[in-house]
């Protein structure tokens, strides 16, 4: 292909011809399995409901398309799904593994856990988001965000499929390629208090009902975060969990009692990444932490609440009491803040945000 | 012959540097692209705001690739990276048939522009690993490639995500910019 000009004007004289003729290679998407595309594709849905259960798309691509007063729900892992010229549609997108992009749709609500999320040409999009990179939007508006929280029995399996972190969740730092000047953000935050459930409602069914779906903020796959709502609190802490195994258990549950404590405590930002020895001493300003970073990927948390240093400092002594296990924790209020800024400015360089 | 293998080999001078044009819709893998170019991780890519710079040594060149974001309120800007541009890279989305118009409409105005006349193309029809994707065939033939006459061009199939189909392009970027230099 596209050789049969090129080959021609090297008869022309430019160069003699010093390939052979070779077979065609083969590549691997030559000798894939023949599957029915269209069991992928969701088109032209009018008032219907449509549940693709886990193990039905496996890590294959899903295209939503020309559908209304509908609710598509895909309880599964995804490669990349396109959702376009949608109107007044529910959607559940299980985790995916690259982007998701949505188009042309108006008055929409969707739960989605994607490494990228984009949107062109779109009005009134309420998502439930997790996002390994920054979200993006384009040419939309009155596009309305908020933590992505949902729970089923397989979606802890299908997070890791899609190589997406519960912990990597950039769903408030939007970045919008065509602001209005001097006007309203083409997109504002839902509250914290606003349910899944009113927005998208659960699914119906006996194999539904078996999935133990629970849409809490407490039983939520992904740990609920603040983001960018704007701080409530002026003393924050930073605490980072060095990989052992199970320190992303012990990140989960901490968060879980800081909240049991001190309800009014929050979870403004969570991150894992991988650290250097010498990453690790210009964030922690020592290099105590050097050889706990080379076990893996560390979890940080940035909690906000009266007290949170203390009371972290006190829960961690609690929780780590009889372990070797390594955890930081900001030894004052004062010096949280530079803590917190180098930790999130280099995870965020690293990953490229 | 042996003039002729000479002469290759003044050509393929190690400090040849050639600057290259990643360009393409948004969403269609270019940084992707760039970053398997580079030999490196592909896994927290982030939508590109602005543009990337890599350089890459292949074959006694060195490539210095730009990769430019692609959202349509900046593609305006594909312009200020024209000048001395020794190859095209653009980039296809082959399962995103919704826009195949819009990105063969980018690529016809490419193709017009002034400071990138004669100037070699490589198409990568990438996401070949996607079920709905088109073949590269069909993109040639619905993007007309064929009629193509004012510059050296090809078409090739890739998944930058699993790396295949990269490195035939690359083979023909080096042997087309041997030529040239």
């Amino acid at each position: 292909m596209g050789c049969l000009f090129s080959c021609l004007k090297r008869f022309n004289g430019q160069m003699p011809l010093e390939e052979t003729a070779e077979e065609p290679k083969v590549y691997s998407w030559d000798k894939r399995e023949r599957v029915n595309v269209q069991d992928f594709i969701i088109d032209g849905k009018k008032g219907e409901t449509v549940v693709k259960h886990a193990g039905t798309v496996n890590g294959e691509q899903i295209v939503i398309q020309n559908c209304q007063d509908s609710s598509i729900y895909i309880f599964d892992h995804i490669a990349t799904v396109s959702v376009d010229d949608c109107i007044n549609c529910n959607i559940f997108l299980g985790p995916i593994k690259t982007s998701v992009f949505i188009r042309d749709c108006k008055q929409c609500r969707v739960v989605v856990a994607c490494q990228q999320f984009r949107t062109r040409d779109c009005f009134q999009i309420d998502t439930f988001l997790l996002c390994g990179t920054q979200p993006i939007i384009e040419s939309s508006s009155r596009m309305r965000f908020a933590c992505f929280r949902y729970y089923y029995q397989q979606l802890e399996h299908q997070f890791r499929s899609a190589g997406l972190s519960i912990f990597n969740n950039n769903w408030s730092n939007i970045h919008d390629f065509t602001p209005v000047p001097d006007g309203d953000k083409n997109f504002s935050y839902l509250p914290p208090e606003a349910k899944v459930e009113d927005f998208v409602p659960m699914p119906e069914g006996e194999e539904v009902s078996s999935m133990q779906i629970r849409v809490d903020s407490e039983s939520s796959m992904v740990p609920q975060t603040w983001g960018k709502r704007g701080m409530v609190h002026e003393e924050s802490c930073l605490i980072v969990f060095f990989n052992d195994g199970g320190s992303t258990e012990r990140a989960i549950k901490f968060v879980q009692t800081v909240r049991s404590r001190k309800p009014d405590c929050i979870l403004v930002q969570s991150k894992e990444v991988s650290m250097g020895p010498d990453d690790a001493g210009r964030v922690f300003g020592s290099h105590s932490y050097a050889n706990a970073t080379r076990q893996g990927p560390v979890v940080g948390l940035h909690l906000s609440g009266e007290g949170i240093v203390s009371l972290s400092q006190a829960l961690v002594t609690e929780m780590m009491t009889g372990t070797t296990d390594l955890v930081f924790v900001s030894q004052s209020p004062e010096a949280a803040t530079a803590q917190i800024e180098n930790f999130y400015n280099f995870a965020d360089m690293q990953m490229g945000i | 012959m042996g003039l002729l293998s000479l002469l290759r080999k003044l050509r393929s001078n190690p400090d040849v540097e050639l600057r290259i044009l990643l360009l393409g819709l948004d969403n269609a893998g270019k940084t992707t692209l760039l970053k398997v170019l580079a030999s490196e991780d592909i896994s927290h890519i982030t939508p590109t705001q602005g543009f990337n710079i890599k350089s890459v040594q292949s074959k006694g060149f060195k490539l210095n690739v730009w990769d430019i974001g692609g959202q349509r309120r900046i593609r305006p800007y594909w312009k200020n990276y024209f000048e001395n541009t020794d190859l095209l890279i653009y980039v296809i989305d082959s399962s995103d048939r919704k826009r195949f118009e819009e990105t063969g409409d980018e690529l016809t105005e490419l193709l017009e522009e002034e400071k990138l006349a004669g100037v070699p193309v490589l198409i990568f029809a990438n996401k070949q690993d996607l079920l709905t994707a088109a073949k590269a065939s069909e993109i040639a033939e619905g993007l007309n490639l064929n009629a193509i006459r004012d510059r050296e061009w090809q078409i090739q199939a890739c998944s930058a995500l699993t790396g295949e189909g990269v490195k035939e392009g690359v083979e023909w970027m080096t042997k087309t910019c041997n030529r040239k230099k």
